[in-house]
Order: C-alpha cells, then sequence, then structure tokens
C-alpha cells in the first residue's frame, strides 16, 4: 500500500500540532501530498527526519481568487532559504526541509501573529460569519412559515432537526470564532510581556462543537424520545461511537494501526455499521407516514379511499349518523417541542359535513403563549375570546369562523370544526375527550 | 501595554531597514544580515516576506523593480526617520549606562 488517508480533526490553525503530526508521519514513512479540506493523503516515502513548517498565506484563498503571483513569489522566497515547498490548499502553504538546522520561516513573532491574524480576517472570518448568517436567514425563513400552521410544524421531527442543524452550525462557527478571538488577545498579552507566539492549541471551536453536538444528542435521547425502539437505537449509536473510539485509542497506543489489515477490517465494519445505523436513524426519523385506504367506494363520479382508523372524537358522540357514509384519518407526531394527535372524519358527498380536530401538547411553557398566539391570529375571522360562560371553567375558548374553535387549556391547544352547531357543554365534553386522547397514547 | 506597530524595531526590522539604504533584491537580505551579523541575527523568509510587504504599506520602503518575482526595494524617508529614531532610542539607552557604570 503506497498511500494512505488520515482524517486532520485538529483545529485548523493549530499549525505546530500539525507540525509535529507531518514530522512523526515521516519518521514513519508517511509524506503528506495532498490535503482535501479535513482529508489528508500520504505517500509512501523511505523513513526520515524532515522539519516541516505549516504557514496560512491569505491570498492563496479562494477570496482572493487564488492569487497565484503573490502565492508563488512567496514560495519562491522559502524555496530561495532551502525550504521545499510541499502541498497546499487554499491559504494553507506546506513547507518541508531536510536541513534540521535550517533558520525557521518565521523567525519574528510579532509578524508571524499579524500574519495569521490577517489571514484569519481575510478568509475563515468571512466563511465563517457567512455560516451563521445563511443559518440565522434559515432559521428565520423557517420560523416565519411555521406562523401558518403552528402545531403541525413544531410536532414535526423533521422541522426541529432541521432548525437544530442550523443552530449547531452557528455554534460551531461561533465556537470558532470566539476561541480565535480568545487565542488573539492572549498571544498578543504574551507579545506585549516579550514572550514568544502561543499555541494556536487553545483555539478548539470543532472539539469544543463535537462535544457540545454528542451533549445535546444524548440529553435527548435520554429526556424526550419516549419509543423505546428508538431510545435503544440511539443509545447502542452512542455505545458504538464509544467503544469504536476506545479501540483507536488502544490500537494506536499499541502501534498496531500501522499494520494496514487490521486498520482495513476496523474502518470496513465501522463503515458498514454507521452506515446501517445512519440509514435506520434517517429512515425511522424522515420516513413518510403511509397510509392504506381500507376499501374504496365508488359515489356518482367520485372514488372515495376510506380509512378505518380509531378516531377518538367521532360525531356520532353528538348525533345519530343516518345514512350518509364517513372517512376516519389519525395522525399523530411528536417532536421534542410539541406532541399532536389531528383527526378527521369526512362524509362523503356533503358539503361541510366533517368534524376536523387537532390537539397539541406543548412541552415546553415559554412555547405555548408563542404557538397560541400564532394559532389564532391564523384563525383571527370569528367572534374571538368567549368570555363569562362558566361551562368553560379555566379553559379560554376562542370562537373562530363557522363552528370552528380554538381552546387553551393547562398545556394544551386544541382546535375542533364541528359540522353541527356545538354548545358550551358538548365543547367541554370533545375537549376533555381529546386530552384523555393525547395522554393515553 | 500594548505597544504600537513600529513604536520601536526589533534587531530584524533594524538589519532590514539599514540594508535598504542601496536598492537591494528582497530574498538577498536573508543571508546579507546574517554575514553581517556573524549569524546573530537570523531572518526567516516568512519573517522577510511579511515584513517587506508591511514596510512597504507603511511607506518605510518602496517597490523599484522586479525581475521575474524578485522585488527590489529602497528605504523611502519615512523608513529613513523610522531608523534613525531607534538608533537614537539605543545610544540613548548606551548614555544611561554610562552615566551609572561609566565608560567601563
Amino acid at each position: 500500500m503506497n498511500k494512505t488517508i488520515r482524517l486532520h480533526l485538529f483545529s485548523y490553525y493549530d499549525n505546530s500540532k500539525f507540525e509535529n503530526y507531518l514530522e512523526k508521519m515521516a519518521m514513519k514513512g508517511w509524506m503528506l501530498e495532498n490535503i482535501y479540506g479535513y482529508i489528508h493523503i500520504y505517500k509512501r516515502i523511505e523513513p526520515k527526519k524532515l522539519k516541516f513548517a505549516v504557514k496560512y498565506l491569505y491570498q492563496g484563498s479562494v477570496y482572493f481568487n487564488n492569487d497565484e503571483e503573490a502565492v508563488l513569489e512567496y514560495r519562491e522566497i522559502m524555496e530561495e532559504a532551502g525550504w521545499n515547498h510541499l502541498t497546499d490548499c487554499a491559504e494553507i502553504q506546506v513547507f518541508y526541509s531536510e536541513n534540521e538546522d535550517h533558520v525557521p520561516i518565521d523567525t519574528e513573532p510579532e509578524v508571524e501573529y499579524r500574519s495569521i491574524l490577517k489571514t484569519f480576517k481575510k478568509t475563515s472570518l468571512p466563511m465563517t460569519l457567512y455560516g451563521i448568517f445563511y443559518s440565522f436567514f434559515i432559521i428565520a425563513s423557517r420560523i416565519s412559515y411555521m406562523k401558518y400552521f403552528p402545531l403541525e410544524h413544531f410536532s414535526s421531527k423533521y422541522y426541529t432537526l432541521y432548525i437544530g442543524f442550523y443552530l449547531l452550525i452557528i455554534t460551531f462557527c461561533l465556537f470558532e470564532i470566539i476561541a480565535f478571538g480568545l487565542w488573539a488577545s492572549m498571544a498578543k498579552n504574551k507579545l506585549d510581556r516579550g514572550g514568544g507566539l502561543l499555541s494556536l492549541g487553545p483555539m478548539k471551536g470543532l472539539e469544543y462543537s463535537i462535544a457540545i453536538i454528542i451533549s445535546i444528542a444524548l440529553l435527548y435521547i435520554v429526556f424526550f424520545v419516549e419509543d423505546l425502539s428508538s431510545k435503544i437505537l440511539f443509545l447502542s449509536i452512542a455505545l458504538f461511537m464509544v467503544v469504536l473510539g476506545v479501540l483507536f485509542e488502544i490500537m494506536r497506543r499499541k502501534k498496531t494501526m500501522e499494520d494496514s489489515q487490521s486498520k482495513k477490517v476496523v474502518f470496513f465494519f465501522s463503515a458498514v455499521l454507521l452506515l446501517l445505523l445512519f440509514t435506520s436513524v434517517i429512515s425511522k426519523t424522515f420516513a413518510p407516514e403511509e397510509k392504506v385506504a381500507d376499501r374504496v367506494e365508488i359515489i356518482g363520479s367520485y372514488e372515495y379511499k376510506i380509512y378505518e382508523d380509531n378516531i377518538p372524537l367521532k360525531i356520532e358522540d353528538y348525533r345519530e349518523l343516518g345514512g350518509v357514509t364517513y372517512s376516519y384519518e389519525l395522525f399523530e407526531a411528536e417532536s421534542p417541542i410539541v406532541k399532536r394527535i389531528t383527526g378527521r372524519q369526512d362524509a362523503f358527498g356533503v358539503y361541510g359535513e366533517d368534524l376536523v380536530y387537532t390537539i397539541g401538547k406543548i412541552k415546553w411553557d415559554f412555547m405555548y403563549d408563542y404557538i397560541l398566539n400564532k394559532e389564532l391570529k391564523f384563525n383571527s375571522m370569528g367572534e374571538g375570546d368567549l368570555e363569562g360562560n362558566p361551562a368553560y371553567g379555566d379553559m379560554k375558548v376562542y370562537k373562530n369562523h363557522l363552528q370552528t374553535f380554538t381552546i387553551s387549556n393547562g398545556n394544551y391547544i386544541i382546535t375542533i370544526k364541528f359540522p353541527f352547531e356545538v354548545k358550551p357543554e358538548e365543547l367541554v365534553k370533545a375537549v376533555d375527550i381529546l386530552i384523555r386522547a393525547i395522554e393515553s397514547r | 501595554m500594548a505597544r504600537e506597530k513600529f513604536e520601536t524595531l526589533t534587531e530584524q526590522m533594524f538589519y532590514i531597514l539599514l540594508n535598504l539604504k542601496e536598492e537591494s533584491m528582497g530574498v538577498e537580505l536573508m543571508e546579507r544580515i546574517s554575514n553581517e551579523t556573524a549569524g546573530r541575527v537570523q531572518v526567516g523568509p516568512g519573517t522577510l516576506y511579511n515584513l517587506l510587504d508591511e514596510f512597504t504599506k507603511e511607506g518605510f520602503i518602496v517597490n523599484t523593480k522586479a525581475e521575474g518575482r524578485k522585488k527590489y526595494y529602497i528605504l523611502a524617508e519615512k523608513g529613513k526617520a523610522a531608523l534613525k529614531k531607534e538608533y537614537e532610542r539605543l545610544t540613548g539607552m548606551i548614555d544611561d549606562f554610562k552615566d551609572i557604570y561609566g565608560e567601563d
């Protein structure tokens, strides 16, 4: 095997750690060949002691349209001084020298500090800020869209994961900026006291973000995943990651990682298992609910699919159905924010003869008023707040258009559209049935 | 207290400016400074590249011509003033030393 791939998981600007790593790899007979972001390709060489230097040159970045002349001028000066250009990736420039006593590329800490700061400001900072603004834009547009069907959107795992993903991007970007800012401030203080350049080691945005992601995921699994099979699945992934980490650490310490056969076996099985777990998580989260009609009935020129789900609230709880045929549908959804049940009973061929309702249990108190206000705003046509009826007790009942009501009760928000004129005690009965239904599921 | 950029010159800055009294090619300076100081002051190529860029932007030196990618520089009036200021600071320190410890 003449090539190997390594993941470069330490901080982007931690050049001293990167240089030490390259030296160790060269001693083991591996020379860096190419950099593709976090993926680094190494080629086989005769093991030897080499000196490496990782530098940052903002003109190499795509933001400066890969200013080739400036980059080549920089490399030429390095080569005049005996430093050979090895490879590069955007602003990162990697050099090596076979002479250990060579004058280092940077001999003035203050000048090197200013150069790193300038590169960060001109390359990573705009990219990171772009990440933050883009994610804010996505979240804001999603939230503004949520105002139309808040119960539906907030109960969707897809939307909460979607927003969660962009929140993580913001967290990662902010950590990178804060960590770099802290390093810049500490490094400046050290330079002002006459010290050398502080290592970029403290910049740990990526590591902190991974730790936060894992913590959030574990908290989510422990507190919000109620379905036992999902809980077991998620916890096995977490356990698998920990076991894999320990396994790699043991192999690294025993230096068996250089044994390419055992490494290939571990990588192959890890990749297959990860792919399987990833697929099952994604399919469990995003798979659409597939509803199969119990039977099909043709009335006139229309073909009706009849679903006979056992819905908790029905028209027959209040009135005789007569000879009309109905179809029934029930949907359930749950996210860390909202648990929801939506049911409908539709009459075939009779316009307006339908019972439709949604009950949402809001799990986070601070979200309650926001969701309720959006629901009321969306259903604003009608008489509004029906105050003064003792039958409603502590419930707040708002009448929308026709016989559609929005009810606020405890941590529940309920909307019901009746196909007939409803009395207060009938409404209270419906609320009671729906609360019992959502609590029992 | 935070030190302003080029408020005082480091040895490497001082020798780069000093050696640009006559028009010189940037890359030649590394070896020349090392020889002048018997290896005491070594200027790394990255430091030289960045300092030549900063000095040019600050108006201390001017880029006179280029041969391929090799650029030539010469000291400007502002750079000469900075060099003189640093010289006075250093001689001031020497005088202070002499005042306290005498010539020996």
